[in-house]
């Protein structure tokens, strides 16, 4: 298995730390791979591996340049798994207790239930193949023992394909050869966690989890709207029905590795307290959750002085032209804020490309209401240069953890109007500890609420000393808590802590 | 969201079972029916022309439709089954404009390896220019009308191949008559049967031609589609190619002994075992026959509930009921059909004695008729089989079992001619029993794991393509360059 994965990047040296990510770094731009990216050149004197998980090998380039202290990066291929001849094979002996174990992994999850699993695996990786056996009567047997305890009324068909996604995956994570380090810190729960689990439990070098969304309610709310998972089960309206569907498959099989990684950890981290309570519900130890927020370079900002009073009065919406942005109650609020402010200017800075279908939806809802001298969508610039004639920043978004925007925003000293979500409503009136109160900066408004959002705007546009006092208690704000001196430094000293801590007692089948 | 993670529909390949509803089986026992056809139209000019002719110009008359329908049937069941895949995947995908310029192409194809071969045998065995061309007008109709055959049955249009048989067949064995009764000797009655295949041919081309309207500016467009379809079903290729020579080749070992004789255009042939084998072989048509008809009925709806039952999202324990269903019903109709072949076996091994002299044969033929008879059973049970292994897509085996019945059956004819004459046609028996079992083996192998087959096993979106005999050449290749 991932014999491509092994001869390729072969397991030079140990770092530091080894970072595991799912998804993103180092080819998809944005929030998560640009804060790999940060948190490796923060760390100058840690050197780091990174273990980047993808379904399978694709053709783009990589967004972000290695960083010195990066000693390499391996890619494992969660698809890639069983790509392989059928080899023939009766299930050997103890075949129903490994069905057993995987059933326990993926249901309810648990340090204890991966290990075990891991061990049944050492066990058959003498005598088998593990990747040959996926595609060998033995999986066979594996597929109907576990269908028959988890989703026996539902479609055999679907069932199956779902499975060998899931345990694809899962068995791809535990055949990975890991790389040597001394802690592992994994970016998300999910493949990714799994991944650091298993490496916790095989090396006995702690492991940490930094959670920038929930990932576990990020694929509950991908799988209610996934029209490719069939309702195979008619519920009808009744909540209780306790027959399993796939969807129920899949989110529970994510909540199982969400707790197990929860529970492997040494260290769970947010960057904001409200995303806790989701991690709490899963399990995760008390004593072990620990918030640090995201942080800006604030010198980078401090330069840019704010947009002057009699200046043609402008908002504007950084980010990605996506529903989750929800770029139209954006344009609805310009719509009514125009009503009060006739010369507003509503800009709209960041890539179109992205949901092409959606981005000309926006258009045309800015045609219909005679917006285009309002309304302007600048495509993909740099944001520096435009501060400096924004009067108040705006953020329409339906879902956010702790977007930088806001921070830029406030250490430019531009005060902002953002609906309730992530951790928003904490960086612009502050957390409750904190003491002394530096004052609201800005508005915190219900979501897809253009009046609320148009009026909010329009008070701080007209009210020149509301704007500037707004703005100022911001940006002292993000210059107290946010800066990326500060997140750094927390990982500067977690990483100590790790690093130095005594290895916890190996599983020793593993090694073999 | 923070832009973590993947869409998991990347991660969850949501494909289908490509192996459902495709080439039916059906193809491996329809070409065998038209071939028994013409045995019984030969057993009748046979009849008709003996004193009119001679017996020495009906000899070579027999040689040469014999070597017509031997050259053509082994060389040609190749590119007929290949065509005939590639033909249930156009009707499959609906590009039924894609048909004629196929059958234009798979008939050209037939006819070029037809005459190499022809070629061959004209050159090796120094046969004559008048018979020789008649020779390979012959074999290049014949080869022309397994195809035909094969675009008629793969629409399951029985009537107008049973029509177009009895019709050109009628009109052969008028026209060799006339012939032979007007004196134009052995070429003369080979011309007559070839207008009467002719017409057999061109009632089965049309017969395609009106199902298939549709018609293509391009006719050489499907050349390359066949060229290319050889590289993908190339085991099944060499299975029909292993097939039908291993029910020629106790034929060609007798030939080629001592019992073998020359005929006026130095052909060989061994009358002694040829015409008692043949007579021998007719007793397994009524059991193809009904072996068709229960595949189209009872086991395809057996076989689409099956399908039916995965794509419509039955439990496991309704995929399991619908397999045991389909397992039971397909050896139950075997069984059934074999019982009613035994018992015509049985009557043709005891009336042996009467039917060798009522054909005016050699009473020394009665042993090598029962034993053919008696193969015969076997035969059917290997055919059915094999053909069963086809329909569920394990082409490998079938392939593998083909070159077990041609190994075989040379090997203990080869050996039984060294035993002397008691034994000949226990070759034949002997390798169609072994081979039957065998194909029993796999095919209720294949039953049995059908499940495991359909999802992992077998199916091409996980396994992948499997590796060809052209993949290594062009690997071997790529080494050399």
């Amino acid at each position: 298995m991932n014999q491509l994965a092994r001869s390729i990047h072969p397991t030079v040296q140990e770092a530091d730390i080894c970072i595991i990510v799912e998804g993103c770094y180092p080819y998809i731009p944005g929030g998560v791979s640009a804060w790999i990216d940060w948190l490796m050149k923060s760390q100058p004197g840690t050197s780091f591996s990174v273990v980047a998980l993808w379904p399978r090998p694709m053709k783009i380039k990589s967004r972000y340049a290695p960083p010195p202290n990066m000693l390499q990066l391996d890619h494992l291929y969660l698809q890639q798994f069983g790509a392989h001849p059928t080899t023939w094979g009766e299930a050997p002996v103890g075949i129903e207790k490994l069905g057993e174990s995987f059933t326990r992994l993926m249901t309810g999850g648990g340090a204890f239930a991966l290990s075990e699993v891991m061990e049944e695996l050492a066990i058959l990786r003498r005598k088998y193949e593990i990747s040959q056996l996926f595609n060998s009567p033995v999986a066979w047997q594996l597929a109907q023992d576990m269908y028959r305890r988890e989703m026996p009324n539902g479609s055999f068909l679907h069932y199956f394909w779902a499975w060998r996604a899931l345990l694809g995956g899962l068995l791809s994570v535990l055949e990975f050869p890991l790389p040597r380090a001394k802690a592992y810190h994994t970016i998300s729960t999910g493949y990714a966690g799994l991944f650091a689990a298993r490496a916790q439990i095989e090396s006995g070098r702690p492991a940490v989890l930094t959670e920038h969304g929930i990932y576990t309610n990020e694929r509950r709310i991908e799988l209610l709207m996934a029209d490719w998972v069939a309702d195979t089960i008619d519920k009808g309206h009744v909540l209780t029905d306790p027959r399993v569907d796939l969807r129920d498959m899949w989110i529970r099989t994510f909540e199982a590795y969400a707790r197990t990684c929860y529970e492997t950890m040494t260290d769970v981290i947010t960057l904001y307290s409200d995303n806790q309570n989701p991690q709490r519900l899963l399990g995760a130890d008390e004593r072990k959750l620990k918030v640090i927020a995201n942080g800006i370079d604030v010198d980078r900002f401090a330069k840019i002085a704010p947009a002057a009073a009699d200046a043609r009065p402008t908002i504007s919406l950084i980010g990605r032209v996506v529903p989750i942005k929800d770029v139209k109650t954006y344009i609805e609020a310009a719509r009514i804020l125009k009503v009060s402010v006739p010369d507003l200017r509503a800009w709209v800075l960041g890539p179109t490309d992205e949901d092409p279908e959606y981005y000309q939806e926006c258009l045309a809802i800015v045609s219909e209401f005679g917006l285009e001298d309002t309304v302007m969508f600048t495509g993909s610039v740099n944001v520096l240069d435009y501060l400096g004639q924004i009067h108040v920043m705006v953020l329409t978004s339906l879902s956010e953890s702790q977007p930088l925007v806001v921070l830029e925003a406030g250490a430019a000293g531009i005060p902002f109007v953002s609906t309730d979500v992530g951790s928003c409503r904490e960086i612009i009136e502050g957390p409750v500890t904190e003491y002394p109160r530096l004052g609201h900066g800005g508005v915190v408004t219900h979501l897809a609420a253009a009046e609320e959002i148009a009026e909010a705007c329009g008070r701080m546009l007209l009210d020149h000393g509301l704007r500037r006092g707004s703005g100022e208690a911001l940006r002292s704000r993000v210059a107290a808590h946010y800066t990326s001196q500060k997140a750094a430094n927390a990982y500067t000293s977690l990483y100590a802590k790790v690093m130095t801590a005594p290895a916890a007692k190996k599983v020793p089948a593993m090694g073999a | 969201m923070a832009g973590i993670g993947f869409a998991l529909r990347a991660l969850s390949r949501q494909e289908t079972l490509s192996s459902v509803v495709k080439a039916g089986g059906h193809a491996a026992v329809i070409a065998a029916g038209p071939w028994l056809f013409t045995i019984a139209s030969l057993a009748a000019i046979t009849e008709t022309s003996e004193r009119l002719a001679g017996f020495e110009a009906l000899a070579t008359f027999r040689a040469v439709i014999i070597y017509a329908f031997a050259a053509s049937l082994v060389l040609a069941a190749p590119v007929t089954i290949v065509a005939t895949r590639l033909l249930a995947d156009q009707l499959w995908q609906r590009q039924t404009n894609r048909v004629r310029p196929l059958l234009i192409a798979s008939m050209a194809m037939a006819i070029g390896v037809v005459s190499f071969g022809v070629l061959a045998l004209v050159l090796y065995f120094h046969v004559p220019l008048k018979l020789a061309v008649v020779l390979f007008a012959t074999a290049s109709i014949v080869a022309m009308i397994w195809i035909a055959v094969a675009f008629c049955g793969a629409v399951r249009d029985y009537a107008g191949i049973t029509l177009s048989f009895a019709i050109g067949l009628i009109i052969a064995v008028a026209a060799s008559t006339s012939a032979a009764l007007l004196g134009f000797g052995a070429a003369g009655m080979l011309w007559g049967f070839a207008t009467g295949l002719a017409i057999t041919l061109l009632g089965l081309s049309f017969r395609v031609l009106e199902t298939f309207p549709a018609v293509s500016s391009r006719p050489w467009s499907e050349w390359e589609t066949l060229v290319k379809g050889f590289s993908q079903y190339a085991p099944l290729a060499a299975g029909a190619l292993f097939g039908t020579a291993g029910v020629w080749v106790d034929k060609w070992v007798f030939w080629f002994s001592a019992e073998g004789q020359s005929v006026d255009g130095g052909l060989i042939h061994a009358p002694l075992y040829d015409s008692a084998l043949f007579i021998a072989s007719l007793v397994i048509i009524p059991a193809l026959a009904q072996f068709v008809v229960k595949l189209e009925t009872d086991f395809f709806d057996r076989y689409q509930n099956y399908y039916g039952t995965i794509q419509g999202h039955g439990t496991i324990d309704q995929i399991e009921r619908s397999r045991q269903d389909l397992q039971s019903n397909a050896f139950e109709s075997l069984a059934l059909i074999t019982v009613a072949h035994v018992a015509m076996a049985s009557v043709m091994v005891l009336a042996a004695p009467a039917i060798i002299e009522s054909l005016n044969l050699q009473f020394r033929q009665i042993a090598i008729l029962r034993y053919g008879a008696l193969g015969s059973v076997f035969h059917f049970i290997f055919i059915a089989a094999t053909s069963m292994v086809v329909f569920f897509d394990r082409r490998r085996l079938y392939c593998a079992l083909q070159i077990l019945f041609l190994v075989l059956n040379f090997t203990l004819t080869v050996l039984t001619i060294y035993w002397g004459e008691d034994f000949y046609g226990v070759g034949y028996f002997t390798a169609a029993l072994i081979s039957a079992a065998a194909a029993l083996i796999v095919a209720d192998n294949t039953l049995a794991r059908l499940n495991y087959l359909t999802f992992i096993g077998n199916n091409p979106s996980i396994t992948g393509p499997r590796r060809t005999v052209f993949d290594l050449i062009a690997r071997v290749r790529r080494l050399w360059a």
